[in-house]
């Protein structure tokens, strides 16, 4: 039984241009002590979908669809309802730890506001749980720094305060938007190992958004790949990294500084037009008429879910069409 | 062109008594890009904002061209203020969330280049926004209905509306997926060669970094401890703290955060290395501080170890 499972999960945001189509009938699922890792193109809608299981929305926001939390659809709880799950059973970890801090309070109270609240402890106690949790995230002098207000922070520094405030609550599922962007090697390296204590020791199940591939790979278990709104690609985070079917997952790996910084050339469709088709059309290597209009369900090969008309049983010969296709027109 | 050099001297930021920059010194010519890299907190943030004239530095001096850039009052010189830019590490809080994109992306130019016509503005607006790749309908939103990586990219097309000469670019690629992260780089790379643009690359992706920069600077503490050209640095790093961000960074999978990082209990005395305390090889030696000194062809390092 999953914890969370999202079933045709739709967000459309109503803007002056028209409909903005963030999240495109999204299936997913998580089980519990499981990390799925959500990957895809900036302003592919993964902020966006995690807002949506939160309902942190902006008022413009309209989701449709099912998303069942513990057996309850969170879509139609109230908002008092929904502040309760917040915070105590799914933490949220924000993207841009600059503007999730309230810059006039002292980070100390900050991080200790979310306990006294939700779990209704002493001042006291609230403090020393919270200072633990930011020296496990290498943070040096926590004592002093609690004293410290956001702009007297470097980005890494607010980064883990943020991941600190995220899972003092011992949530059971939590939900992490880029938790290591912004820190240096070692630190990461700290943030993951904390991520990965969390989810072994508290059963806890995580939903890690992120670009860098590497943490993915280290961390999760699943991995689900996103473009245009949809998810494209998803299976176990051995097979979609080291052998991705979907061409767009196979440009993005192809894209690694490793691999010698090869971007996919072209830009991705606007979220606000309808596509019949794929919407990887006009970047793909390997498309043919048929993609532009056929509508593309999902298929499964060999136990990973994708999104594309032409992937065969290997995925070897594509493979070969796309890396001459991608290098020759980068260069 | 001439020699752009850039100096950076015992630059003390003195609050609350510790130092955030202890005399960090690099020099940036025409055209070349220094890469940055070092522990978050270490102050890469802070030597770029000092450079710029955002905050004033205790002490130490920047020149451009052979020119003082900052005031007494170290403020950035008005002439100087179109020619050295910055990308910021949050885009995000670098936006006004009141005004609209259009507005954002219109308004350096305004104030730089008031001998543009609005037509002509106009047109370049929209090549810059084909430069980094966003298309018109995000013209009309607020930064806060934009993804992390779209504000991104508005605020590199600002910058570059103001053709600068020397650019300092603090983690300008954090929030993009590798294959937008690539593009941007590519596009910066190109902007750069083509109009010899100085450039100062902070980063934590040390293969990124590889790939930008000529050189690589690698900071500890508020102090360069290593500094080399790119592929040196990257082969054969030399000072522990370097070796082991190299190492970490290659090795995710296996790494375990607590390998290598001692914590002994000596606390840096004043005066000491500042590594001392997690140091694997430190000896007696350390307690004293060490300079940057020349070990090989163009390779400097500040460890007692050489
Ligand atoms: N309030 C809003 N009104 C209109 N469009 C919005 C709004 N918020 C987000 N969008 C659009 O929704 C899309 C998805 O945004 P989202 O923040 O989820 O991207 P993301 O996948 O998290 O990208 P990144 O990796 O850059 O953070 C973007 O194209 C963005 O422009
Ligand atoms: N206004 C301030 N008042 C006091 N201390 C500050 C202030 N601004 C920065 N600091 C301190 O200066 C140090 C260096 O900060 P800086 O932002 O330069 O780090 P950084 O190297 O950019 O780190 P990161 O990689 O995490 O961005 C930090 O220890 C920070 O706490
Ligand atoms: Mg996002
Ligand atoms: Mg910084």
């Amino acid at each position: 039984m999953a914890l969370l499972s999202i079933r045709n999960l739709t967000t459309v945001f109503n803007c002056q241009e028209g409909m903005v189509k963030a999240c495109n009938n999204v299936s997913l699922d998580i089980n519990q002590g499981q990390t799925l890792g959500l990957i895809g193109e900036t302003g592919c809608g993964k902020s966006v979908l995690g807002l949506s299981i939160l309902k942190l929305l902006p008022v413009n926001a309209v989701s449709s669809g099912q998303i069942i939390y513990n057996n309850q659809d969170l879509l139609a709880l109230s908002v008092k309802e929904m502040c309760q799950v917040r915070g105590s059973e799914i933490g949220f970890l924000p993207q841009s730890p600059a503007t999730a801090l309230n810059p006039v309070l002292r980070i100390g109270e900050q991080l200790t506001e979310g306990l006294q609240l939700h779990q209704g402890m002493v001042k006291e106690k609230a403090r020393v749980i919270a200072m633990d949790m930011l020296k496990s995230l290498g943070l040096k002098d926590c004592d002093k720094r609690a004293a410290d207000y956001p702009h007297q922070l470097s980005g890494g520094m607010k980064q883990r305060v943020v991941a600190a405030m995220s899972i003092t609550g011992q949530p059971s599922l939590l939900i992490a938007d880029e938790p290591t962007k912004g820190l240096d090697a070692v630190n990461r390296a700290q943030v993951i190992d904390l991520l990965r204590q969390l989810t072994i020791k508290t059963k806890a199940s995580l939903l890690l958004i992120t670009h860098d591939l590497k943490v993915a790979v280290a961390l999760c278990d699943e991995i689900a790949v996103m473009y245009s709104g949809e998810i494209v690609e998803k299976g176990s985070a051995d097979q979609v990294l080291n052998n991705p079917l979907h061409p767009y997952t196979q440009g993005l790996v192809a894209s690694l500084p490793e691999r010698g910084l090869f971007p996919i050339p072209g830009y991705s469709p606007s979220l606000l037009d309808d596509i019949p088709g794929c919407r990887f059309y006009s970047r793909c290597p390997i498309r043919n008429e048929n993609c532009k209009h056929q509508p593309v369900i999902n298929r499964e090969v060999n136990g990973v879910h994708v999104r594309c008309l032409y992937v065969d049983q290997s995925g070897g010969t594509q493979q070969r069409i796309y890396g001459r296709g991608f290098q020759s027109e980068a260069v | 062109m001439e020699e752009l050099s850039k100096e950076y001297t015992a630059g003390v930021f003195n609050r609350k008594r510790f130092k955030v920059l202890d005399g960090v010194s690099f020099s940036v010519k025409p055209g070349e890009t220094l890469g940055l890299v070092g522990e978050s907190g270490s102050g890469k943030s802070t030597v770029a904002r000092t450079m710029l004239g955002l905050i004033p530095p205790s002490s130490g001096r920047v020149l451009y061209q052979d020119q003082e850039v900052l005031s007494p009052k170290g403020r950035m010189k008005k002439e100087f203020c179109g020619k050295m830019q910055i990308i910021f590490q949050h885009p995000e809080s670098a936006l006004n969330p009141r005004m609209k994109i259009c507005e954002s992306l219109l308004e350096p130019m305004i104030i730089q280049k008031k001998d543009l016509t609005r037509k002509e503005m106009k047109s370049r607006r929209w090549e810059l926004l084909q430069q980094v790749g966003l298309s018109e309908e995000h013209l009309n939103r607020y930064p806060h209905e934009l993804s992390g990586g779209q504000i991104q990219r508005v605020v590199l097309a600002r910058i570059l509306s103001l053709s600068p000469q020397f650019l300092v670019a603090d983690e300008p690629t954090s929030m993009l997926d590798v294959s937008v992260q690539a593009q941007v780089l590519r596009m910066l790379k190109q902007i750069q060669a083509e109009n010899g643009i100085g450039l100062l690359f902070i980063s934590h992706d040390i293969e990124v970094v590889n790939w930008m920069s000529d050189r690589i600077a690698v900071m500890y503490k508020g102090q360069i401890v290593e500094s080399a050209p790119a592929e040196e640095l990257c082969q054969n790093p030399f000072h522990p703290y370097s070796r082991l961000l190299v190492e970490s960074f290659s090795s995710l999978k296996q790494y375990s955060a607590k390998r290598d990082w001692v914590e002994n209990n000596y606390t840096g005395e004043a005066g000491g290395c500042h590594y001392y305390s997690h140091c694997p090889q430190a000896g007696p030696d350390c307690r004293q501080r060490p300079v940057l000194k020349e070990t090989g062809a163009e390779h400097y390092i500040a460890c007692w170890l050489t």
